[in-house]
């Protein structure tokens, strides 16, 4: 049934692309696939015989992208289809990996930005309708310089992409941007958060960038979202997060916090309901081909919870070999303490990951 | 530790293949003074070019490279490093503007030209100007015959660039404004084989820059105004944008040395053999 609706995915894929193509405005089709080779040991508690590792091949992502932009008619489509395949995924083994993933389609980016309205044009502001970015904190500006995900992302903060109308503007002389957006709020895959929840309510973002001089920048982002469960006391989701970043010359980097809250009334004393995140980043160009990234991260999901952290520290090499392939090599630690994870995972304290990766683009 | 070993083992093999790539050019050693690199609009192509050539045989020390790809390009190289100067048919957006910032640029620009399309018809054409709308009606295929406009009852010959040129850039930007192209239209490839089309067609009607009128064929007012340098420079006629250049922060060193030639006399000159119009 997969392979079916993933081939039909292709002959609409291939239909689109042709009407695309022959279309009068400008159409384009571009876009990169990760092939990626991970090595991972799974820490056992101070010193065990690992649990378990992995020495894999994977391509975790294959985006191909088409935008068909009228510029004399105000308007440009972008279509993101996403080819994805994880560590396992291959079916090699009758017992697979969990969560694994073999060659799944989806539509990551589905949207057309509307940039003559009236009044909205004369303000320098496009309207976004469908399936788009999620503009909180790092989410939507991280470019992988390192192979992990973002911070929000990668502990299911929030999504990172969702379906909503954004108005997406920018301020005036050049000092910033913003954008404003109501989503569906379940994200185009669910996050932990919305896993537990009922989610038909919609969420709303608001960010906000300022950059008063070339170089410095800080960003103010909140999300909030509620449930219609009206059985369980949950009542709503608020996230914030600022991000405080620079670049100058050959350096850039950021520093983010953010925290997030869950709005219940939890036993007495067990949770709090608040999360907390840092996230770090510094990247340095060596060279017009080398550049080294590091990356280091504390997620703390629940301040009341003692021992939940996870914290994640990463160092990376790219290699820019030429101007559409770059190759990524990095170490990864997270340091996860166990007790939120499953049976499973427990004892896992300390992840290695080697991982290497070729982005080749077009 | 075995695997381990494995890994670093490929590794270093995939680090060994990758090494011809390696140009240890650290950006924080002084860069070569001598040396700078231009990318962008293919409509500033020429001029940059021209200019580069000229600069060079004046400094002989300086190796200035310049290649196209469009503005946007251009301006991407200028964010993330890889060009010393953005060649801009545009001004520059304002989400650019944001981007550059973000990554410590402070893009600014510097006009070195103007560009300023005259619409020609042949000599034994009695019409003598055109609104915008009129023109956006020929080309778009809803006037066919120049009797619609006051001329006499010929058909009429579209005569355009073809659609990758900068010039045609333009002319979609200010006179289609969204419309499609006639689709019987004749696609040159230069200036020069629309000048020479339209000289020979008697109910040909063309567009060429500035630099390419001659009296083998007639150039209509538009919008009331005569095609020239000096009303391009004042700002009444309508077919022409300035065409700019984009530093990191205000020209220096070399580039500020190329930038000041070509807004010199000489380099103006140069401008005007191109095709476009000079800035004073």
């Amino acid at each position: 049934m997969k392979k079916a609706i993933g081939s039909g995915l292709v002959l609409v894929f291939m239909f689109s692309f042709f009407a695309v193509v022959f279309a009068e405005p400008v159409s384009t089709f571009y876009g990169y696939q990760w092939l990626r080779y991970d090595y991972q040991v799974y820490g056992g508690s101070y010193g065990a015989v690992p649990a378990k590792s992995n020495n894999t091949f994977s391509i975790p992502r294959t985006y191909l992208r088409f935008k068909v932009a009228d510029e004399a008619a105000g308007y440009e489509g972008n279509l993101t289809i996403d080819i994805n395949n994880s560590n396992g995924g291959q079916g090699v083994t009758t017992t697979g990996v969990a969560g694994a993933i073999d060659w799944a389609s989806w539509v990551k980016n589905g949207s057309v930005d509307f940039k003559k309205i009236p009044f909205l044009s004369d303000i320098d502001t496009v309207l976004r309708v469908g399936q788009q970015g999620v503009y909180f904190g790092a989410v939507d500006t991280w470019q992988y310089p390192v192979i992990e995900k973002a911070m929000e992302d990668k502990n299911g903060v929030v999504s990172s992409a969702d379906q909503g109308i954004a108005l997406i503007g920018k301020i005036p002389a050049g000092y910033g941007a913003y954008e404003l957006g109501v989503y569906n709020g379940t994200g185009y895959k669910t996050t932990a958060f919305d896993a537990a929840q009922n989610i038909t309510e919609k969420a709303y973002v608001g960010s906000l960038l300022f950059t008063p001089i070339a170089g410095i920048y800080v960003r103010g982002s909140f999300l909030h979202k509620s449930t219609n469960n009206i059985a369980s006391s949950e009542a709503a989701y608020n996230a914030t997060a600022i991000v405080l970043g620079g670049a100058t010359g050959p350096i850039e980097g950021f520093v983010e916090y953010l925290t997030d809250n869950i709005s219940k009334n939890y036993a007495a004393g067990s949770r709090s309901g608040v999360a907390v995140g840092v996230s770090g980043y510094l990247g340095v160009k060596l060279s017009d081909v080398v550049s080294v990234h590091l990356r280091a991260d504390t997620y703390n999901p629940d301040t009341r919870v003692i021992n939940d952290e996870v914290n994640t520290f990463i160092a990376g090499v790219n290699l820019k070999l030429t101007g559409v392939t770059l190759l990524q090599i990095n170490y990864q630690l997270d340091k996860n303490v166990h007790t939120l994870h499953g049976a499973a995972d427990n004892n896992k304290t300390n992840n290695n990951q080697l991982l290497t990766q070729l982005v080749w683009s077009w | 530790m075995k695997n381990i070993n494995k890994f670093i083992g490929a590794a270093a093999v995939v680090l060994m293949l990758a090494a011809p790539a390696f140009a240890w050019n650290f950006p924080w050693a002084q860069k070569a003074a001598n040396k700078l690199s231009t990318q962008g609009s293919t409509t500033v192509l020429p001029i940059a070019q021209a200019e580069a050539e000229a600069f060079m045989k004046l400094n002989k020390e300086a190796d200035v490279t310049v290649s196209g790809g469009g503005s946007g390009v251009g301006i991407a190289a200028l964010i993330d490093g890889s060009a010393d100067i953005a060649n801009s048919s545009r001004p520059i957006k304002a989400k650019e503007i944001v981007l550059a910032k973000t990554k410590g640029v402070n893009p600014v620009g510097t006009i070195i030209a103007n560009d300023g399309i005259a619409v020609i018809v042949n000599n034994g054409n009695k019409v003598m100007e055109l609104s915008l709308e009129q023109l956006k009606s020929i080309y778009s295929g809803e006037i066919t015959k120049w009797s619609q406009i006051g001329g006499t009852g010929d058909a009429i010959v579209v005569v355009s660039r073809d659609s990758a040129s900068g010039t045609f850039e333009v002319f979609n930007e200010l006179v289609l404004k969204g419309a499609k192209l006639r689709t019987d239209s004749l696609m040159m490839a230069s200036n020069k084989e629309i000048a020479g089309t339209v000289a020979k067609t008697p109910g040909a009607i063309g567009y060429v820059g500035l630099g390419y009128l001659s009296s083998d064929s007639k150039a209509l007012k538009v919008a009331g105004v005569v095609p020239s340098d000096a009303t391009v420079l004042n700002g009444t006629y309508k077919l022409a944008r300035p065409l700019f250049m984009y530093t990191n922060g205000e020209p220096q060193g070399l580039a500020k040395d190329l930038i000041d030639f070509i807004v010199s006399a000489d380099g103006q000159k140069t401008v005007k053999e191109t095709g476009f119009v000079a800035i004073k």
